[in-house]
């Protein structure tokens, strides 16, 4: 049984929009509430998405410390919750440097080009029914294409910084994106192909039966691929040689400080949050689920997955660069071809 | 009494009334325009190959958002998706590849650059002499209106009446992937 | 969302002003790399052109549109990565026999 929707508890940002809207039309015309409530709306998200980013870096410095035997942060705070606030104070007191010979242009703008695309990505990542910025009829695509741009960002940032190492963390992100994008791109095609739609709203109401991790026998399997694909897209271990430290010192970031390596930062976190939401929206039913409220379902799947993320993260050595490449091409690309065309099959055959 | 659930926040354009979300999207057509041909024009301009591909970059992406405004959503997203996260991580994999000592200038002498630009412009003089003397049968069409977007329109498309030309792409792309590997491999 | 028509000159307009660009970029520059972007960016030129047409070509009324020109336009990106793929290729080849991606350094050719 799941929460009705035209309850409060269930409801609230519908409710709360409602509410503002009406307020804000007793004394601006006509298009001047909708712009007030989407920068409203914009600031919002935002703010969420900032808090998460604490709370994602308290759970996983915590986590993978108890998976490694250590104890993680406990001083800042009660077990160390303040933690995050400290950091995050410590990177904005911190001396803002441009290194001498770097491009000026290209080291300033490559923050915002690589922190933009990962907070535009939630303007069309629903919360709930309904519950999004937008809803875009070709959603899954545009998410994987914004990434295209936070790409170029940390390309940017490798080359502007007149380092070998930056330069060389630079090259590689360039490698290993452009091969986890196709394996990542293919199998977000698989709910794609049983929902029959793009839209991650429409996705997720085709799961309302069955989830689409539980369609025998593509729907594991995509969703194992899509998540091995994502941790290499958003450079996290055991896929982050672009910012190895034992080998190429922190890779693109290298010469970052301050609040420009904050916004690396945040950028990191938040498409890490990314992965998780879109294997929610994707595979796991999205924000269905009992009693709760959709928005709670929803971030709690999520969160689910983020927790698997941190755990591979806390398990698993580093790959060696040959070992990525080879994974890449000669492993997940031709499982995912095949469960590709399993799923156009099983699509034609239940039909 | 409750107000009525509505969407957290109304796209901009579907809540104005009609005539501001035509004076918008011209609005949109031109700055997104505007934004192309200066990325164009950084291009040419640019001294370092780095900077020519951060102006394509731009003029890619604005591509995309005209083709939003012209109603092609899909393609807009393909064109993100292949332009800027393929083919430019490639050509910016490639300038990475290609160190070049010293400061070679990325520009031709004098008279390549007068060749150059006499050439555009007989080629835009041309082409502008067409386009504003020809009769077009539609100067301009009824809004149209598309719920679901052009993606199954186009697939539509792609298999029936194109289901050859297609064919042929994706042997074009083996191709040019065989090619592309024996002409790069170390020798 | 309804969509509001650009008028078709101004797009055919904008598709004309990118080609040529590019073609004086092609023209212009020295660095391989740099032709092969201003090559894109006719490419893209062309696909403006089409899109715009494809907007003002609905086809037969009651119909779902053809969309052909927005058809021609996905062709249109599929050749330019395919020739993206080949042209860096032989830039690497180039580079790597003389260490250089300026053009006139290949002039082995010339009597």
């Amino acid at each position: 049984m799941s929460c009705p929707a035209d309850f409060f508890v269930c409801n609230p940002f519908q409710y709360l929009h409602g509410g503002l809207l009406a307020f804000f039309s007793t004394f601006l015309p006509s298009p001047g509430p909708t712009i007030v409530l989407t920068v409203v709306g914009v600031a919002f998200i935002t703010t969420v998405l900032a808090i998460i980013v604490m709370s994602q870096v308290w759970t996983e410095r915590r986590v993978v410390a108890m998976l490694q035997g250590r104890l993680g942060p406990n001083r800042v705070g009660p077990q160390g919750l303040l933690q995050p606030l400290a950091d995050v104070v410590k990177l904005l007191l911190k001396e803002d440097i441009i290194p001498f010979g770097a491009d000026r242009i290209g080291f300033v703008l490559a923050p915002i080009a690589v922190v933009a695309p990962a907070l535009a990505v939630w303007s069309i990542i629903p919360w709930g029914p309904g519950l999004a910025v937008t809803d875009l009829n070709v959603g899954v695509l545009f998410v994987l294409a914004l990434g295209a741009f936070a790409t170029i960002g940390i390309i940017t940032a490798g080359w502007a910084s007149n380092n070998k190492y930056a330069l060389l963390g630079g090259m590689r992100v360039a490698a290993q994106l452009i091969s986890y994008e196709i394996p990542q791109v293919i199998m977000a095609m698989v709910p794609v192909l049983l929902a029959g739609t793009m839209s991650l709203g429409g996705i997720v109401d085709a799961q309302a039966g069955v989830w689409n991790v539980l369609v025998l026998p593509v729907g594991p399997i995509a969703l194992v691929v899509f998540l091995v694909a994502s941790i290499a897209e958003v450079n996290r271990a055991p896929f982050d040689l672009p910012e190895a430290e034992s080998e190429i010192v922190a890779g693109f970031h290298i010469e970052y400080s301050g609040m420009r390596f904050a916004l690396f930062f945040l950028a990191e976190y938040v498409n890490t949050f990314t992965v998780g939401a879109l294997t929610t929206l994707l595979f796991l039913g999205g924000w269905a689920g009992p009693i709760l409220p959709p928005f709670v379902w929803f971030f709690l799947k999520t969160y689910g997955v983020f927790l698997v993320l941190v755990w591979i993260r806390g398990t698993l050595p580093r790959l060696r660069y040959d070992q990525l490449m080879e994974f890449a091409w000669k492993a997940l690309l031709p499982i995912s071809f095949a469960t590709l065309a399993l799923t156009a099959v099983e699509v034609t055959l239940l039909k | 009494m409750l107000p009525e659930p509505a969407p957290l926040v109304a796209t901009l354009l579907g809540a104005t009334p009609p005539m501001n979300a035509e004076l918008l999207t011209a609005l949109g057509f031109y700055a997104l325009a505007g934004l192309a041909l200066a990325g164009a024009l950084g291009l040419i301009i640019a001294s370092d190959v780095f900077h020519d591909a951060l102006f394509l970059v731009l003029t890619l992406g604005s591509v995309a958002g005209i083709f939003v405004i012209l109603g092609a959503d899909f393609l807009a997203v393909v064109q993100v998706l292949i332009y800027v996260g393929a083919i430019m991580i490639l050509i910016l994999f490639g300038i990475m590849l290609t160190p070049q000592l010293g400061n070679l200038p990325n520009t031709g002498g004098p008279g390549q650059i007068a060749a150059g630009v006499i050439a555009a412009v007989a080629v835009l003089g041309t082409i502008l002499a067409v386009i504003t003397t020809a009769t077009w049968p539609r100067a301009s069409a009824a809004p149209i209106d598309l719920p679901a977007g052009t993606t199954s329109l186009l697939g539509t498309s792609l298999f029936n009446s194109f289901a050859l030309p297609f064919e042929v792409a994706s042997v074009l792309l083996l191709i040019a992937m065989i090619g592309a590997l024996v002409i790069a491999r170390e020798p | 969302m309804p969509i509001y028509p650009i008028a078709l000159q101004h797009g055919l307009i904008l598709g004309a002003a990118l080609f040529s660009l590019g073609l004086a970029g092609a023209l212009i520059k020295r660095n391989a790399i740099a032709i092969l972007m201003a090559i894109e960016l006719m490419l893209n030129g062309v696909n403006v052109t089409f899109v715009s047409f494809a907007q003002h070509m609905p086809g037969a009324p009651g119909q779902p549109p053809e969309l052909t020109g927005q058809v021609f336009a996905i062709f249109v990106i599929t050749v330019a990565a395919a020739e993206a793929a080949v042209g860096l290729a032989i830039v690497l080849a180039s580079y790597r026999l003389r260490h250089t991606v300026q053009i006139d350094a290949s002039s082995s050719l010339r009597g």
